[in-house]
């Protein structure tokens, strides 16, 4: 029954009427086949199954016996069995004759994997299956082209749209559905889950209502947009605009689709001729043909003189763009779909019955929700639109499945707090379809309105200041994309241009302007406050497993600055929540270290915050230039830990601590990478060690484990000296955990050798020698030749260390060299 | 006192026609120290280091060397680069410069330096490049100032030396070389248990021993 609810009718034929929907679902007598198909009585689906099986056991009558065959195969392409008796089922068909075991298993694997139908068999599947016959259909496309493709009980419409989009070439597939039409009553199937089958044999059931025999019903497959996104560019696909130019030109002349003024039937018209005759007018080929042309609504019967038309679309056409500027036809098409796009947005709307259940009444219950590129109407019988929401009115939909139901929930919030609650049997899809076009529309939006005040505590310009309501456009081609993902966002309010924090804004489904009302709902208190931790990636108990610095703060952290308790903020656990908790990820920078051991240190405690603020920028959460060179913020994070045992722990502490609760997965990855660099640097010591390797085990990144292994080979081999090599930095933010370094032989050969970041010349040295199988390593060493100068590396100095400080050195010595280094003159001074 | 260090390395990345240094750097694994380096004890060292980084100090004229032993050794470059590929021994004997020491080019006239190469060539007949490149290590072993790392100093403080002296430093100890006449003036490690703090100090306390 479901399939049928999704009414809406093409300009097919001259019997064209306007009635949106209707149904094929009207009283239809109990077929011979009639299924049961409520979701409570699967118990007598089996049932059924059963009594044909048995039937089928020791059957002495052969025409008994095929025809139970028969009725086997049509049952189990309609439904499946349960799950209970399923392998029974299948064991029993496999042992069935060899006519149908094969098929009847065929044919239940694609009713398991294409779910129950919710019609009786129709006609065409039982003479299919009496004779094992596929299926073949004839798909009508609005050019009239056709397409036969081959379908079984169990075919969706997915499947079809695909199949003909792959066959069609077509690539903007979005909204692109199959329709079945039957006399003067059209249906949409969607591209989704619907059975064919299911709107065949409604087809049937209805034509034999009509008084018609069922074999004969004129039922018509045609593929036709349905909906347009409001992103929808025609220039995309070529194939897609001329399927839709060609629905255009169609509904034009049944009056499907009708214009208000007559000079935009005579341009629409002109432009048919231009694509159909190219750019030059001639006055006796239309004059023949434009009966063709002209809306059947507009000629009177027996009229014959359409001069006053001819000279209109005459005109017209020597206005047309295309025609001045010889635009290549396919532009004309795009003009066309472009102008059904903006005029007719209701015609191109997916519709659904619903019953309204909840929230600020509308003057029916009984509403048909269209949605389209514009937005979502309620819309009634007597189409009227009871209410319009556009996609920036809507906050958040979302659908709750009722067990043993066909009615599903619906419940749109609006961002005015207004909560619309339907019942519907196609809830999800419903939510899936505005779902997809806020989505699609918050990522190519360039607006974003304040859901707070901000204001930057420093009143440093590089910020912007705004207030709740205030609306802000995207700067330096930011999108909502990437806002997303981002912790700060660059954009424009009241004509300063700045920096602001993303959770502080909210992003608006929309490519143009939004009108001033939709952000006066901003404004209103306790609309959209404060971001509630939104779609957390574990959840409460998974979290509670991850191990946290918690304890470990207690006892070795500072005391956290005491916080004014927010009204928003839950009362519970008092005590805790009322002290800054500085294990947990921040984005604010911080003014003290971390480690009360380092508290009387003042220019230890000076290191350790200016590695926190180096932390925030290499991980996005303070905006921050992109590093001059690869290795900028990282130098500022290790350089100084890597000379005091102290800030090695107070460096693991903020890494740990920006990965704790980090609901960021940008953030979080890079604070991943600065975790694995770290490892592969030094270890903290001894108490903190234990904690790292408890945090590390409890999570499941995949940096997991060769952090781990590094932190061993750390703890084995000792500490570096430098902090991570440009190539190390590179690497991990590629997800590479291997690095193959090109070392050249005398002899002008070179090969490339792993080398890791606990790697010392001496290992790299044995590696070297076994692979050219030299007798011993004695007195070979590498060396490193930059610039006009050669170096020899020392046998115990790490790789990368070496390479870090000459490059600094050379950065230091040489201010020029980074342009310089290319110039291959040597100079011996 | 300024050093001009003539590194080997870098002469035989430019000897071998090394590609204009695109990286920032290149890392080159080398023989540093020849402690061991015996001709012929191992093989693969002696093809792929030993040769490659002797060779060009050779040619650059730091070793004392008859023009008898140039000619000799200038033959066996040869087979050490055409591997038994005599055809195009012609096209190979053009660049005297990369056959003989620098300081030996002037001894005779480029033609007769070809000849004489050429006939040592053709009285030598077949060897392979790996026998070539052992051959050549074995002759230069034998020579005081194998395997030494140079130096181009000029000196200030020693008036019966000149300007620009040449230092080598091997195995034997240091090598103090006229740098025309290649005179060797050898101090042997342990001998007179110098250390080497700095440059300065290693000269006065040579200056003190001579």
């Amino acid at each position: 029954v479901a399939a049928s609810s999704q009414n809406y009718q093409l300009g097919e034929a001259p019997f064209y009427h306007r009635t949106r929907h209707f149904a094929f679902r009207t009283a239809v007598p109990p077929s011979p086949l009639q299924i049961p198909n409520n979701f409570e009585v699967i118990f007598s689906r089996d049932e059924i199954l059963c009594q044909i099986c048995k039937q089928l056991t020791n059957n002495p009558t052969k025409a008994s016996h095929a025809r139970g065959w028969i009725l086997l195969s049509l049952c189990i392409g309609c439904f499946a069995p349960s799950d209970r008796f399923l392998n029974y089922l299948r064991a029993f068909v496999r042992a069935g004759p060899p006519g149908y075991a094969p098929y009847c298993e065929g044919r239940l694997n694609r009713t398991f994997k294409n779910g129950t139908r919710t019609q009786p068999p129709s006609w065409l599947e039982l003479m299919a299956t009496r004779n094992k016959n596929p299926i073949n259909i004839e798909i009508t496309f609005m050019d009239n082209t056709t397409h036969v493709v081959e379908v079984d009980s169990a075919s969706t419409a997915e499947e079809i749209c695909k199949e003909i989009s792959t066959k069609k070439n077509l690539k903007d597939v979005f909204g692109f559905s199959l329709y079945i039409t039957l006399f003067d009553k059209v249906m949409s199937l969607g591209s989704d889950a619907d059975h064919v089958m299911d709107a065949i044999s409604q087809c049937e059931q209805y034509a034999k209502e009509k008084g018609q025999s069922e074999r004969n019903a004129p039922w018509k497959l045609f593929f036709r947009k349905e909906i347009f996104t409001p992103w929808h560019n025609p220039a995309e696909d070529p194939v897609a605009t001329g399927l839709i130019y060609h629905q255009v030109v169609r509904g034009l002349k049944f009056g499907e689709y009708r214009c208000n003024a007559e000079g935009d039937v005579a341009s629409l018209i002109a432009t048919q001729y231009y694509v159909d005759n190219g750019a030059q007018m001639n006055p006796e080929v239309l004059h023949t043909r434009i009966g063709e042309y002209m809306p059947i609504y507009l000629v009177k019967k027996g009229q014959n003189n359409l001069d006053g038309w001819e000279r209109k679309i005459k005109d017209a056409f020597s206005k047309l763009l295309c025609v001045r500027n010889k635009l290549p036809p396919i532009k004309a098409q795009e003009f066309m779909v472009k102008y059904a796009k903006n005029t007719w947005p209701i015609m191109f709307s997916k519709f659904y019955e619903a019953l309204q259940i909840g929230g600020p009444q509308l003057p029916t219950k009984n509403v048909i929700i269209a949605i389209n590129w514009t937005g979502i109407y309620m819309i009634d019988d007597q189409e009227q639109i009871l209410l319009e929401l556009s996609f920036c009115d809507v906050n958040l939909v979302s659908f709750e499945r009722i067990a043993n139901s066909q009615m599903h929930k619906l419940v749109l919030t609006t961002v005015r707090n207004e909560e619309f609650i339907f019942h519907c049997p196609e809830a999800e899809g419903i939510c899936t379809l505005i779902q997809y076009l806020l989505d699609g529309l918050k990522k190519r939006s360039v607006y974003v309105v304040a859901i707070q005040d901000y204001k930057h505590p420093t009143n440093a310009p590089s910020f912007l200041a705004f207030k709740k309501g205030d609306l802000i456009a995207l700067k330096n081609g930011l999108t909502g994309e990437a806002l997303m993902s981002a912790t700060w966002g660059y954009g424009e309010c009241h004509g300063s241009v700045g920096d602001f924090p993303t959770e502080h804004v909210y992003i608006l489904p929309a490519i143009t302007e939004p009108p001033a009302d939709i952000l006066v709902a901003f404004k209103k208190d306790g609309v959209l406050g404060p971001k509630q931790p939104t779609a957390p990636v574990l959840n409460t108990m998974q979290r509670l497993k991850l191990y946290t610095l918690a304890h470990y703060a207690a006892e070795h952290f500072r005391t956290g600055k005491k916080i004014a308790t927010t009204k928003t903020s839950v009362l519970t656990a008092a005590r805790r929540a009322s002290r800054e908790e500085l294990w947990k990820y921040t984005n604010e920078p911080i003014y003290q270290p971390h480690l009360q051991k380092l508290m009387t240190n003042e220019e230890l405690s000076k290191e350790a915050c200016s590695s926190f603020t180096a932390i925030l920028k290499y991980m996005g959460d303070l905006p921050a230039p992109k590093a001059k060179y690869s290795n900028e913020y990282t130098d500022q994070i290790f350089s100084a830990a890597l000379k005091d045992d102290m800030l090695k722990d107070e460096v693991y502490c903020q890494i740990m601590r920006q990965l704790t609760f980090n609901r960021l997965s940008l953030s979080e990855e890079r604070g991943w990478e600065l975790m694995y660099l770290a490892t592969g640097l030094f270890i903290p010591s001894a108490s903190l060690m234990t904690e790292l390797q408890k945090f590390l085990t409890s999570r499941t990144h995949p940096f997991v484990q060769p952090c781990l292994k590094r932190l061993q080979k750390s703890q084995k081999i000792g500490p570096r000296k430098y902090p991570p090599y440009s190539v190390e930095v590179e690497a991990i933010q590629h997800r590479s955990m291997e690095i193959y370094h090109k070392i050249y032989f005398p002899d002008d050969t070179d090969e490339a050798f792993e080398v890791d970041s606990v790697t010392r010349a001496c290992d790299l040295c044995r590696t070297i020698s076994s692979r050219l199988e030299l007798e011993n390593t004695d007195g070979f060493s590498l060396f490193v030749m930059i610039s006009d100068k050669v170096f020899s590396i020392p046998a115990d100095s790490f790789f990368y260390d070496f390479l870090h400080e000459l490059i600094d050195w050379m950065r230091q010595t040489k201010p020029s060299w980074n342009s310089a280094y290319k110039s291959t003159r040597r100079c011996v001074n | 006192v300024r050093i001009n260090r003539h590194d080997d390395v870098s002469t035989n990345v430019v000897v071998a026609g090394a590609a204009p240094i695109q990286a920032q750097y290149q890392v080159f694994f080398m023989k540093k120290l020849w402690i061991n380096a015996v001709p012929g004890r191992d093989t693969n060292a002696d093809q792929i280091f030993h040769f490659h980084q002797e060779l060009p100090k050779y040619l650059r004229g730091f070793h004392k060397c008859t023009k008898q032993d140039a000619t000799k050794l200038a033959a066996i470059i040869l087979h050490a680069r055409l591997d038994n590929d005599h055809s195009q021994v012609q096209a190979a004997v053009q660049h005297v410069k990369d056959l003989i020491p620098a300081d030996l080019a002037k001894a005779a006239s480029s033609s007769e330096w070809k000849k004489s190469i050429l006939s040592e060539y053709k009285k030598s007949g077949n060897i392979t490049m790996e026998q070539a490149k052992l051959r050549f290590l074995k002759i230069i072993y034998e020579w005081p100032t194998f395997g030494s790392t140079f130096f181009e100093v000029k000196q200030t403080t020693e008036p019966t030396y000149p300007d620009i002296i040449l230092i080598g430093i091997n195995k034997q100890g240091v090598n103090i070389l006229h740098p025309q006449t290649k005179v060797c003036n050898t101090l042997r490690f342990g001998s007179g248990g110098f250390k080497c703090f700095s440059f300065r100090m290693f000269w006065q306390r040579m200056n003190s021993q001579s």
